[in-house]
């Protein structure tokens, strides 16, 4: 069945048909809502999504857009509006001087980290992306959704969308690269901190 | 993942890592749980409306069918032809109500329980309906066009 129609049938009350499109969809939007607005976040924004996707009849027009472009949409709409209520987090491009330059530093820091001290190096480091940079990074990157479709999400130009991946790949790397590996324990920079990115500070490594 | 000629190697894998150690990562049980009500909350609220519906729909048919007593004239005094319509009941041929000119491409016949004091607005004696005639009410099969407008309407006596 398609896309649209399961999403027909489920807002007839299907439970079969909603059961599928929930196992579709609901990994790809929690991942997103729980690096925008953290673990905690991301049952929210998922309940309420399809919530609003079962109660919105007939504002899904399939010759207008994607089903994940209309999740998405909905979903970035709830999580702007979860960082805003929580934490006042203004949804704009930063500054030059609230975000570090994108300086062309090395990550093989990574290289001698193990898998495990990666991903959660990673993590963080995503973490810490300013929210305009940080979805850009969630959506193509982690959730591997193509440009158009991201653009669609955004509701901004494919260019755009380029531009700030590339912004933002430039700040995770700078943010990467000060990592210094010690034992088995890893901590980012704050922000500041990061900074110096070529400065190594092994007072700001976690001695286990 | 896209682009990664823009994107340095290290990076790249460990974004790929992270992208698939967050693979396992999902909504909880509870939400699906509480989604799931919600969805069975809307099947009953349709069923509920569909139910209203043809309530509606059949108000509409009674009264339509009480409008064509005066508005169709039939010579039904006698002789009205009584087929089988399968199973364990008789029935009247189908009597054009008001709309039956208007064209549909597809109707549905809707089974009504109404007074039998209908038929003799649509000047049918109850002696050429099958069965004693003495019932108050009687069985109608009114054939409902698409659109909800009525077409034609019979009567049926179980055997």
């Amino acid at each position: 069945m398609g896309e649209d129609g399961l999403l027909e049938r489920a807002r007839l009350g299907d439970e079969a048909a909603f059961s599928e499109l929930f196992a579709r969809f609901q990994g790809p939007i929690y991942r997103y809502a729980a690096h925008m607005c953290g673990p905690e976040g991301g049952d929210d924004v998922v309940q309420e999504t399809f919530l609003a996707v079962l109660r919105q009849n007939g504002h899904f027009d399939a010759s207008r857009g994607t089903l994940v472009q209309y999740l998405f949409g909905i979903a970035r709409h709830i999580v702007v509006r979860h960082l805003a209520t929580r934490s006042r987090t203004a949804f704009r491009e930063p500054a030059d001087d609230e975000v570090n330059g994108a300086a062309p530093a090395s990550t093989s820091v990574l290289d001698s980290l193990t898998r495990a001290e990666a991903v959660d190096a990673v993590r963080a480091a995503v973490q810490s992306l300013p929210p305009y940079y940080r979805e850009v990074v969630v959506l193509c990157d982690l959730q591997e959704m193509d440009y158009a479709d991201a653009a669609e999400v955004l509701r901004c130009p494919i260019g755009t969308v380029r531009s700030r991946l590339h912004r933002a790949r430039g700040l995770l790397t700078t943010k990467l690269a000060v990592l210094q590996p010690v034992g088995r324990s890893v901590r980012l920079p704050r922000p500041a901190e990061a900074a110096q990115p070529r400065r190594r500070q092994p007072d700001r490594v976690c001695q286990d | 993942m896209q682009e990664q000629e823009h994107i340095d190697p290290s990076l790249a894998a460990a974004l790929r890592a992270l992208a698939e150690e967050d693979t396992r990562e999902g909504a909880s049980n509870a939400v699906r749980t509480r989604l799931l009500a919600e969805v069975r909350s809307r099947g009953r609220g349709n069923r509920r409306a569909g139910v209203t519906t043809v309530l509606a729909v059949a108000a509409t048919v009674v009264i339509a069918v009480t409008i064509a007593g005066w508005r169709v004239s039939w010579p039904l005094s006698s002789g009205t032809p009584i087929v089988e319509t399968g199973g364990d009941e008789m029935a009247t041929a189908f009597f054009p109500l008001f709309y039956a000119g208007v064209p549909m491409t597809e109707g549905q016949i809707v089974r009504l329980e109404v007074s039998s004091s209908v038929l003799a607005s649509v000047g049918i004696a109850p002696a050429d309906v099958p069965g004693d005639g003495r019932s108050a009410t009687i069985l109608a099969d009114v054939l409902v066009g698409e659109d909800g407008l009525a077409r034609a309407v019979r009567f049926v006596r179980p055997e």
